[in-house]
């Protein structure tokens, strides 16, 4: 099984660069549904997280998709007028998704270092620009025009004091764009500045019914595919030409 | 219970909702079956604003134009629209000009400057295929109302160009275009096209189209039917390829542009012919000058994002 390991990664990952490595962790989350199912129906879906944090501490909700290497190209001016894609540069470590939620009084300040911005700290550039860090925030401000990476993907609700704890719900909307594969959700619990507490839990998303049968085909049975999706187009082509020229053909 | 109006594709990776892509369908299929064009130039970054990944809109849009142009064919041949021997004849010097031109962007890409070949070729073209179709059929359309004065200009205008066809070997007789000429030109113009779609990585409709007009003289109504003709089997072609090598066809969104498409190019077929040959040309040229500004615009505005994912063009 890799998906332990990879959330452990993750996790590690993502508290080295936000600088919490020494928090405590805690109790463990609640997560609906564990599973995610993309259908032909599918368009996104509610990802429930409930818990609970330290006593007087707020919370910050981030989900991310397993890092990977992005190859893109750099636009740069050509003979000065033209805007072309010039050099190629590739961000690796990069999650292929990334959802931030946090709880309304959550200091802003922390919110970000946590958030999409505190993510350039974790990708690594591969290029022959002189200033690779304009690009990073060039690439996070790609992938959030993507939807890719979103702040304010959901609700974060904090419940009273009750002892020494807290609880919390929170509401992530999943984007409709969201490929097959382990996510990890992450709970952060803010307190003075600091993530006092962490916990992190997992959730797979995997192809059902129609779309699981024909990504098999697609990517397994390629040639196939493309011989099956030509011949269906023609005969799509020839019905819709023969009913039309049926019923027109007492106009000519 | 609501009837759901979205619909997830597992290759594009993303859900669109489904009338919206019938539309985007059925508009692009009337334009396809008025002027015999392919419509990717359109289709390709419509669908991307859907948020399908520019790959997989191409691909699919390949996919979908091979039912569209089916059905056009169909209605085409039925007209008497479609000259087929010419057709084959293209074909087979678009796909020797298509392979000779995938081999030349290899060349391009390891002398490191095809991005900047390849924008500055579509724009060049673009513009000058584009301007001359108006300009010439405007004055055409004037002649026709005035005709006494353009009989004196006709004779010198046609000599060199037509004495050089007339001397080319292996002459045959094109029945449907009403045309003599050497079976090398379509060949050769053929190639020239599949060299330049394979380089710009597009269909090439809307540079068969006018090639056809100008260069082999064929009358425009045959030219509609007989791009479309053309069209469905370098689309077949596409369609196989991508889906093998890229897994980029997603068929569900073909399926759906599909149904669109066929339906409007039934309705564009039947708007070509109640339209003149002149006035197709001048709006087909409309259209053509539209793309090259909308391609100069992005080389020369400052784009919001100074990244571009790999693989479209």
């Amino acid at each position: 099984m890799r998906r332990p390991l990879l959330v452990a990664v993750l996790t590690a990952m993502l508290a080295a660069a936000s600088g919490a490595a020494l928090a405590e962790s805690l109790p463990p989350l609640a997560v609906s549904p564990q599973a995610v199912a993309i259908d032909s129906l599918y368009n996104g879906e509610d990802l429930t997280v409930t818990g609970q944090v330290p006593a007087g501490s707020q919370v910050v909700v981030r989900l991310s998709g397993e890092p990977r290497t992005f190859r893109m190209k750099e636009k740069g001016r050509v003979l000065g007028v033209l805007w072309m894609n010039t050099d190629k540069v590739s961000f690796s470590g990069a999650p292929s998704v990334f959802l931030v939620a946090a709880s309304k009084d959550a200091p802003a300040g922390d919110v970000a270092s946590l958030g999409v911005p505190g993510l350039a700290k974790a990708i690594k550039v591969e290029t022959h620009d002189p200033d690779p860090s304009a690009l990073t925030a060039e690439f996070l401000r790609f992938q959030k025009a993507e939807k890719l990476y979103l702040e304010n993907a959901g609700q974060v609700t904090l419940g009273p004091d009750a002892g020494d704890m807290r609880p919390f719900s929170a509401v992530l909307r999943l984007p409709s764009r969201l490929s097959p594969g382990a996510y990890s959700v992450e709970v952060l619990a803010l307190r003075d500045g600091a993530v006092a507490a962490s916990a992190a839990a997992s959730v797979n998303a995997s192809f059902v019914g129609a779309p699981a049968f024909l990504a098999d085909m697609a990517f397994g049975h390629g040639t196939l595919y493309g011989v099956l999706a030509s011949i269906i187009a023609i005969l799509g082509g020839l019905v819709i030409g023969q009913i039309f020229s049926g019923s027109k053909s007492g106009a000519h | 219970m609501s009837i759901p109006m979205t619909l997830y594709l597992p290759i594009a990776g993303n859900s669109v909702n489904i009338l919206a892509v019938l539309g985007l369908g059925g508009g692009v299929g009337l334009l396809s079956g008025i002027f015999g064009v392919g419509g990717g130039f359109l289709m390709t970054p419509l669908l991307m604003m859907m948020g399908i990944p520019a790959t997989v809109a191409a691909a699919s849009d390949s996919n979908q134009i091979v039912g569209a142009s089916t059905s056009g064919t169909l209605i085409h041949l039925r007209l008497g629209n479609v000259d087929v021997k010419m057709g084959v004849l293209l074909l087979i010097g678009g796909v020797l000009g298509g392979t000779l031109g995938v081999q030349l962007i290899k060349i391009l890409r390891a002398m490191g400057n095809a991005d900047f070949c390849i924008a500055i070729t579509y724009v060049l073209m673009l513009g000058g295929v584009g301007s001359y179709m108006f300009f010439e059929s405007l004055s055409s359309m004037r002649k026709a109302k005035k005709p006494a004065p353009a009989k004196a200009a006709a004779p010198a205008k046609a000599s060199g160009y037509a004495r050089f066809m007339a001397a080319l070997p292996f002459q045959m007789e094109f029945r449907r275009s009403g045309i003599r000429q050497s079976a090398l030109t379509p060949l050769f113009f053929g190639g020239l096209v599949g060299v330049l779609s394979a380089i710009m990585g597009v269909g090439g409709g809307f540079i068969m189209v006018p090639v056809m007009v100008y260069m082999l003289r064929m009358p425009m109504h045959v030219v509609v039917g007989t791009s479309l003709f053309q069209v469905l089997f370098t689309c077949i072609n596409v369609t196989i390829m991508q889906a093998a090598e890229n897994h980029t066809v997603d068929f569900v969104l073909a399926l759906l542009l599909l149904i669109g498409s066929a339906i409007g190019a039934q309705f564009g077929a039947r708007i070509g012919r109640r339209l003149h040959g002149d006035q197709l040309k001048v709006y087909l040229a409309c259209i053509v000058l539209l793309v090259m500004f909308k391609m100069l615009y992005e080389l020369l505005a400052r784009p919001d994002v100074l990244l571009a994912a790999i693989g479209g063009h």
